[in-house]
């Protein structure tokens, strides 16, 4: 794909991060050029569970979260886009006496921050639930709890962001960043690997679990790690459950998408390293995965599995979001690094547009910027 | 928790993995071999119990011979046979994960055999997903394996060696075979490579019997034709040929009718490639040998150390290379494991080792006779399903092409094309063929769907029985991390 001369904004990284700042900033009529190595949407975005759930989400995050996961179902509405949203509510499960303390606490902290979710007993969690197995002592339930199929929602971003004009280019590793004299349409020359350079008044990082590698180039030290999370796919099957399921320990996620298949994840780790490239499955930590899954959910236990996968899941050490200024130049951006990246990345993108579009909104959310990080 | 340990695995019984086995075996290695189905001998040598022998049998006295010469090769103690058992997952070199059905549980060892042979090559064409079309293995696994003989009039059709192979042994139990059609229109290749084909040795033997039976059946035998389409309401009825021009494209204007109630499709065999992609085995591309094909070295050792690939499954050569590399691979696999050769076992390797320098040229001579330049993408109709697990057409890619989403990526997203319960074995290559120039840079190779375990799907309870230690638990996504 040619690749621009010039753009007002170029944003490094094509995954729900970069494309969640690329739509606002294009329906407002300013240039934009998404650059990625690979593919769009080839990384995390395209490896990640689609869970949008509100309960599972740190209090620090929980005025955003609801907003994100509003904006992921507006995007019909906003952008003319289809991309697999469904919001059935969730159920959070809790199966040792210790877990159900620790949920009664988080349900406790959640309501105080008017997140509308409630504590269910042994007995109204398997009302809800009749599909859950005997070791759930408890559940918390959260109606906004949601879900969007990744599958779906990567091309219909990706065409939406173009049908604004924006260009969404796979192939262009970006090598290098160089800062002009201060003309604002030349402030960057961001050159890609393969020889190409564009011109631009702002950048964004995005780049995920290499968001370190950019901001080394334009000179500012990101301290981030990066996991490998697995993620594991079944075959279809007649409806089994009906909740997006959680549980408090953040061992697992479940849900049944309306294909019929169910998605099976929860934070375990796979091996593997952003340098060496490889993201492979750990095989005993993938049984642990089916185990408590299938402890939770006793039926999935008749399912084949078709697929597992694992994905780079970047994330900063307090495991918050990190969005705003990058450094010490008004021009550079980054979004990126959160638990939960997927689902807040919406409302992030959204916010972090109009941090750059209009200067009297840069003190937005100044607890998820980089600064924090400065020495 | 206790990962039992081996000498060598070996994976698949067929003629590469008994005779791997076997080999193995006398060098004095501890052997487990696996394969998931329930009786011994592969694609080849597999027969069916005699209670459910429904039409003549077809193995000849000397195959039968050599069937009984293998399995008491992988008699003794040293031999853990396992059927029924899946290999889904292969980690750390080199542990597998097993599963019967049942459980499933590991296996570690220090060096590795795959030998989990081929599957036919299919490419779609209208109608190739109605009842009664099969592939020719499948029609040998009816014939051969169950005893069941397919229903007549059959139309044999495709490419290769095998089509005759399978034409000839539905004639020898009897089904009336309408007609065979082959694509390769070269016969006087036959003489040009006869210097090659003079090693086939008993192949040859094979090849003039086969011809044989088809000739004194006086079986219609087209060739230079293919099959543009099979037609049938609820199953096959009725199938179309025409012939190949020049340019591999199919002269539609001149095709015609055949009636058929099954139609055997032979396009070659391509190798079974889960576990050496799993593992990541280096590939090469070889048109001729079913595509990709596993690279390896005169041991029949891969590119990654300790891990031997033999027969089929690592390149299209037949039952008597696929013996021959089996015993290779055994014997190699046994000195990886650290077992030496005795001098007699060094003489057989030798001559192992000619007898494969010999069959290879056979190998590339045969090729050659059925080489084409057929162009089976060009049958495709916006109706031809090219997933059937996800029932994806070949109009609907190309819908999305339109829509600007043509890598193999983006449609299998936009289609789940490949994301079905075959895991993608049978359309991945498909899709792989027709993004091949499509793309920002048509040079390069478009990027793939990986391949990860379980290698064949696996049932989820089966998982759920082996002693594993406790769990380090994954950190509270959800919380600052801890440091350590
Ligand atoms: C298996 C898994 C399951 C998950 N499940 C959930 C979930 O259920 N819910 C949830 O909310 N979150 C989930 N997450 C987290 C979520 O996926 C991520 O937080 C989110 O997708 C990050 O998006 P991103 O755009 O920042 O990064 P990415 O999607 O990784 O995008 C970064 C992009 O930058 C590109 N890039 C990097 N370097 C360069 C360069 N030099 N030049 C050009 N391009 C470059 C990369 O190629 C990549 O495409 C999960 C993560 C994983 C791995
Ligand atoms: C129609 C037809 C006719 C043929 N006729 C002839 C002929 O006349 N002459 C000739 O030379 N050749 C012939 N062949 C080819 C011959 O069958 C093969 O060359 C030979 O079987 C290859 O042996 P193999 O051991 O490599 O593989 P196979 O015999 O295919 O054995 C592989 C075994 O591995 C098992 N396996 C695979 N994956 C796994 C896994 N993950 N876990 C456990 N087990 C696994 C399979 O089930 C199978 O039992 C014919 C083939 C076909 C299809």
């Amino acid at each position: 794909m040619d690749l621009p001369k010039v753009a007002d904004i170029v944003i490094i990284g094509a995954g729900i991060s970069g494309l969640s700042v690329a739509l606002p900033i294009a329906k407002a009529g300013l240039s934009v050029a998404v650059l990625d190595k690979n593919e769009p949407w080839s990384d995390a975005s395209g490896a990640n569970a689609g869970t949008l759930s509100i309960q599972v989400k740190r209090a620090e995050v929980l005025s955003l979260i609801y907003e994100s996961i509003e904006r992921w179902k507006r995007m019909p509405e906003d952008y003319g886009i289809e991309v697999g949203f469904g919001q059935p509510g969730g159920i959070r499960v809790a199966t040792t006496e210790a877990e159900y303390n620790q949920l009664e606490k988080s349900v406790e902290v959640q309501k105080n921050k008017g997140i509308d979710v409630r504590m269910l007993n042994r007995e109204a969690v398997r009302q809800l639930g009749p599909w859950l197995g005997p070791n759930v002592m408890a559940g918390s339930l959260c109606l906004y709890d949601s879900y969007s199929n990744p599958l779906v929602a990567g091309n219909a971003m990706v065409a939406g962001a173009r049908k604004l004009g924006g260009v969404i280019a796979g192939g262009n590793r970006v090598s290098e960043i160089r800062r002009n004299a201060m003309s604002d349409i030349d402030r960057f020359s961001i050159k890609t690997v393969s020889g190409d350079t564009i011109h631009a008044s702002h950048v964004v990082n995005a780049a995920g679990a290499w968001a370190g590698e950019i901001s080394s180039m334009l000179g500012v030290k990101l301290p981030m790690e990066v996991d490998v999370n697995m993620l594991t796919v079944t075959e279809p099957s007649p409806p089994i459950f009906n909740r997006v399921v959680t549980h408090v320990g953040g061992i697992l996620s479940l849900k049944q998408l309306p294909n019929g298949t169910c998605l099976i994840g929860g934070g375990w780790q796979g091996r593997g390293s952003v340098s060496s490239g490889t993201k492979n499955i750990d095989y005993e930590r993938f049984l642990h995965n089916m185990r408590v899954a299938a402890d939770v959910i006793p039926k999935i236990r008749d399912l084949h599995i078709l697929r597992t996968w694992a994905g780079f899941e970047a994330v900063a050490p307090d495991a918050l979001p990190i969005m705003g200024q990058l450094g010490e130049d008004d021009h550079v951006w980054t979004l990126g690094c959160a638990r939960g990246g997927y689902s807040l990345a919406p409302a992030l993108g959204a916010r972090l547009a109009e941090m750059i579009l209009n200067p009297s909104k840069r003190d937005t959310l100044l607890q998820f910027s980089p600064q924090r990080f400065a020495p | 928790m206790t990962i039992e340990e081996v000498d060598v695995t070996i994976i698949g019984a067929g003629a590469a993995g008994l005779s791997a086995a076997g080999e193995a075996a006398r060098m004095g290695a501890r052997v487990v071999l696996v394969d998931d189905n329930q009786h011994p001998g592969g694609q080849y040598f597999r027969q069916p119990s005699p209670q459910n022998y429904k039409c003549k049998s077809l193995v000849s006295e000397k195959d039968r011979h050599r069937f009984v010469q293998l399995l008491k090769g992988i008699d003794t103690p040293l031999v853990r046979y396992c059927p029924g058992t899946t290999v889904w997952d292969i980690h750390d070199q080199f542990t597998i994960g097993l599963a019967d059905g049942e459980r499933s549980r590991r296996i570690r060892s220090a060096a590795i055999v795959i030998s989990a042979g081929a599957r036919d090559h299919v490419y779609p064409f209208p109608g190739w997903t109605l009842p009664g079309v099969i592939t020719a293995g499948g029609s040998q696994n009816l014939i051969k394996g169950m005893g069941i003989a397919p229903a007549a009039p059959v139309v044999v059709a495709g490419n290769g060696p095998l089509l005759l192979v399978a034409a000839a042994n539905l004639v020898s139990v009897g089904v009336e075979v309408a007609a065979v059609v082959e694509a390769s229109n070269r016969p006087w290749n036959i003489v040009r490579h006869a210097a090659k084909l003079i090693h086939g040795g008993s192949n040859l033997g094979l090849a003039i019997k086969y011809l044989k039976i088809l000739y004194k059946s006086k079986i219609p035998f087209l060739r230079g034709y293919g099959v543009i389409a099979a037609y049938g309401s609820e199953c096959l009825s009725a199938v179309d040929v025409a012939p190949i021009i020049r340019n591999g494209k199919f002269e539609r204007s001149q095709a015609r009718r055949i009636t058929a109630k099954t139609m055997v499709t032979g396009m070659g065999l391509t190798p079974s490639l889960e576990l050496p992609r799993l593992l990541g085995l280096k590939e090469t591309s070889m048109p001729l040998r079913g595509g990709p094909n596993i690279i390896t070295n005169e041991k029949m050792m891969s590119s990654v150390f300790g891990v031997f690939v033999a027969g089929d499954g690592s390149s299209i050569g037949g039952v008597e290379l696929s013996l021959v590399e089996g015993r290779i691979a055994g014997i190699n696999a046994a000195i990886h494991a650290g077992i030496g050769a005795s001098e007699s076992m060094q003489l057989s390797l030798t001559r192992d080792l000619s007898a494969h320098r010999r069959l290879c040229k056979f190998r590339s001579g045969l090729e050659r006779v059925f080489m084409n330049n057929v162009d089976w993408y060009d049958l495709l109709t916006p109706e031809t399903i090219i997933c059937r697990c996800e029932d994806v057409t070949w109009g609907k890619l190309h819908k999305c092409k339109e829509k600007g989403l043509i890598t193999p990526l983006q449609l299998k997203a936009a289609t789940r094309i490949g994301m079905g319960r075959c895991q993608g074995r049978n359309c991945l290559g498909t899709l792989a063929a027709l993004t091949s120039h499509e793309g920002d840079d048509p040079t390069k190779e478009q990027e793939m769907p990986r391949t990860r375990p379980p290698a064949r799907p696996i049932l989820l309870s089966e998982l759920l029985h082996e002693q594993l230690p406790p769990p380090e638990l994954p950190d509270d996504p959800h919380l600052p991390r801890q440091q350590d």
